[in-house]
C-alpha cells in the first residue's frame, strides 16, 4: 500500500489540473485580498477598514466559490484512473483491491490540506502587503477551525469518492463537487427544516447542523459554534462513505 | 515443463448468459499460448478473470509464481494517461511496483520502439504506438506471465512484426510466459506454442503446436481399391505417417513425394482413383472445429 500511496502522491503533484486549480484558487485569494480594501476605499472614502486577523484567515482559507476549484480538482483526480483506463494496469496487480480506495482517500486528504494551507498563505500575503495583517490571540482557535473544516472537506470528498470509484459516475462526482463547494443544498435544508417545523410544532431541528457542506461554512472554534457536531459529522460521514466505497469497489468488476 | 497457469472450471455468468463456461486452461511456463475465438467467444472475459479485473462466478485459477512479480496485463484498449508522455505513464506504474529507475523506463521504451517519443503526449500517439505503450506497461516489474488481449490490433505490418519479435524475445531470452489472443490467426500461428480454442464461452480444444501440425498441416489423400496394401507399400518407402482410419489413405507431410507414391502404387497393381494434397492452416482447423464463418 505504501508504493500505491507513493504513486498516487506522484500523480497528484505532477497533475496539471491540480497545479492549475491550486494556482487559480490561491491567485484569486491573493488578488481579492489586495483589491478588496482598495475597492472599498474607492466606494466609501470615509470607511474605516478593519485589520485582518490571522486567526480569521486560517479559519477560512478558502471561502465561497473558491472551494469549487478544490472539489473539481479532487473529483477529476478520483475519476482519472477510470476515464483513462489506467486502473486496469494496477487493479489486477495488488493483493487487496480495496487498498486502492484507501490510498485515494489519503491522497485526497493531502490534496485538501495543500489547498487550505496555500489558500491561507495567499490571503496572508495579500493582507501583509496591504499592511492590514494582525497576529491576534485566537490563532490556536483559528488553526483548530481550519483542521475541523479540513475534516469536513475530507468527509465531503469521501462522498465524491463513493460516486467516482464506487458507483463510477463521472457526472455525479463533478456535479456534487460543485454543489458542495457552493453550499447549494442550504436552501434544501431550509425547506426541510420548515417542513419539519410545520409538522412538529415548536421544533428547532436544523438539518444544516448535521450536514458537512453546511457545517463547512458555519463551524468556528473561536466562537464555539457547532464544534461537536462538526467533529462527529466529519468522522461519521468519512467512515460510512469510505467503507461503502471500499466494499463496493472490491465487489465490482473493473 | 510445469504449468504456470491453470484454470479449474472457470466460469463467468451475466444473468443467464455464460460468458465463460467451465473453462479449463493449462499454460506451460515459458511458452506463448494463443487464445483463439470469434468476437464475443469469451476470450476477453477469461483474460479479465485471470488478470483480477473480474471476479469469476464459479471456478478458480492458479498462477504458479513464486517470484511475486505478479502478472502483466493489456486488456482491450491500453489504459494510458493521454495527457502524459510514454515515459511518465511507465514511471507511474514503476512507482506502484517499486521498480522505478530512469534507465529501466528507457529500456522498456526501447524494447517497444517508443524511445524517441520524448515529451510527446500519449494522446497524440497513433493507435499502434498506444498499443506498444500498453505492452510496455504490461512488462513493468518483469512479470513471469503477461496477458495480452489483441495486442496487434490496429498495428501496421511492420508494427505486427515488431510485436511478434518482441514476444518471441521475451519468451526466448527472459523466459516470460505469454497468453495472447488475436483475430489474426496467421500471426498467432507463427509464434504460439500452444492454442486454446474458445467458442460460445467454452474451451472446445486445447492443443500444442505439434498436435496442431499432426491434426492439420500438409498431407496427401489417396483413394485406392486396396487401402491396407497401399498403406503397407507406402510404409515400405520409409514413410511412417500413414493413416487408413478415415476410409482412404492419408499420408502426412510428404507433399514432395506425391509422384513417387503414385508411381509405387500403380507399379504394384494398386488402382488409384483419387489423389490430392491438402494444406490445412490454423484458420481452417479453427473453422472446421467451430463450424462457422471466419468472424475471428
Amino acid at each position: 500500500m505504501y508504493n500505491l500511496l507513493k504513486m498516487e502522491c506522484y500523480k497528484l503533484r505532477t497533475s496539471k489540473l491540480f497545479i492549475v486549480m491550486l494556482s487559480v484558487a490561491c491567485g484569486l485569494n491573493f488578488i481579492a485580498e489586495i483589491l478588496t480594501p482598495m475597492i472599498l476605499k474607492l466606494a466609501e472614502p470615509a470607511a474605516v477598514l478593519q485589520d485582518e486577523k490571522f486567526s480569521s484567515i486560517i479559519a477560512t482559507p478558502l471561502s465561497g466559490g473558491l472551494m469549487i476549484f478544490m472539489f473539481i480538482s479532487v473529483a477529476s483526480y478520483y475519476y482519472s484512473d477510470f476515464d483513462s483506463g489506467y486502473i486496469k494496469n494496477i487493479a489486477g496487480q495488488v493483493k487487496n483491491k480495496g487498498s486502492i480506495v484507501i490510498v485515494k482517500f489519503i491522497t485526497a486528504a493531502i490534496h485538501n490540506l495543500i489547498f487550505f494551507i496555500c489558500g491561507g498563505l495567499a490571503i496572508t500575503a495579500g493582507a501583509a502587503i496591504n499592511g492590514m495583517l494582525v497576529f491576534d490571540k485566537d490563532i490556536p482557535g483559528g488553526i483548530a477551525t481550519m483542521l475541523i473544516k479540513w475534516l469536513l472537506s475530507i468527509a465531503l470528498c469521501s462522498i465524491l469518492l463513493f460516486f467516482a470509484v464506487g458507483i463510477r459516475s463521472k457526472s455525479l462526482t463533478i456535479v456534487f463537487g460543485v454543489i458542495f463547494a457552493v453550499s447549494a443544498l442550504s436552501l434544501l435544508y431550509m425547506g426541510i427544516n420548515a417542513g419539519i417545523a410545520a409538522l412538529i410544532k415548536g421544533s428547532t431541528f436544523d438539518l444544516a447542523s448535521y450536514m458537512p457542506d453546511a457545517l463547512l461554512d458555519s463551524v468556528n472554534v473561536v466562537n464555539g459554534d457547532l464544534v461537536p457536531n462538526a467533529l462527529i459529522v466529519g468522522v461519521v460521514y468519512t467512515v460510512v462513505f469510505t467503507s461503502l466505497t471500499y466494499t463496493t469497489f472490491k465487489k465490482r468488476d473493473i | 515443463m510445469s504449468y504456470i497457469l491453470t484454470t479449474d472450471n472457470l466460469t463467468k455468468k451475466y444473468g443467464t448468459v455464460f460468458a465463460a463456461d467451465h473453462v479449463n486452461i493449462h499454460i506451460r511456463e515459458g511458452e506463448i499460448y494463443g487464445l483463439i475465438g470469434k468476437n464475443g467467444a469469451g476470450k476477453t472475459t477469461i483474460m479479465r478473470m485471470i488478470s483480477g479485473l473480474a471476479a469469476p462466478s464459479q471456478g478458480s485459477f492458479e498462477i504458479n509464481d513464486d517470484s511475486g512479480r505478479g502478472i502483466g496485463v493489456l486488456i482491450e484498449s491500453p489504459g494510458i494517461y493521454r495527457n502524459r508522455s510514454a515515459f511518465e505513464n511507465i514511471k507511474i506504474k514503476c512507482i506502484a511496483m517499486n521498480c522505478y529507475s530512469k534507465d529501466y523506463v528507457n529500456d522498456l521504451l526501447k524494447l517497444v520502439g517508443l524511445d524517441n517519443t520524448g515529451k510527446k503526449r500519449a494522446g497524440a500517439f497513433s493507435l499502434g504506438m498506444r498499443q506498444r505503450l500498453g505492452i510496455a506497461l504490461a512488462l513493468v516489474g518483469e512479470p513471469k506471465l503477461i496477458i495480452l488481449d489483441e495486442p496487434i490490433n490496429g498495428l501496421d505490418p511492420q508494427g505486427i512484426v515488431e510485436v511478434r519479435e518482441t514476444l518471441e524475445r521475451l519468451r526466448d531470452e527472459k523466459g516470460i510466459t505469454v497468453m495472447v489472443s488475436s483475430h489474426i490467426l496467421d500471426e498467432l500461428g507463427k509464434i504460439a506454442d500452444s492454442y486454446g480454442i474458445i467458442n460460445n464461452g467454452e474451451l472446445i480444444d486445447e492443443l500444442t503446436k505439434e498436435e496442431l501440425e499432426r491434426r492439420c498441416g500438409k498431407y496427401v489423400t489417396i483413394q485406392t481399391d486396396d487401402n491396407e496394401k497401399a498403406a503397407e507399400l507406402i510404409s515400405s518407402m520409409g514413410i511412417d505417417e500413414v493413416d487408413t482410419s478415415g476410409g482412404d489413405v492419408r499420408v502426412n507431410d510428404c507433399l514432395d513425394r506425391t509422384a513417387q507414391i503414385n508411381r509405387m502404387l500403380v507399379e504394384n497393381g494398386i488402382s488409384v482413383s483419387e489423389l490430392h494434397t491438402t494444406n490445412i492452416s490454423l484458420e481452417d482447423y479453427y473453422l472446421n472445429l467451430t463450424g462457422g464463418k471466419a468472424d475471428v
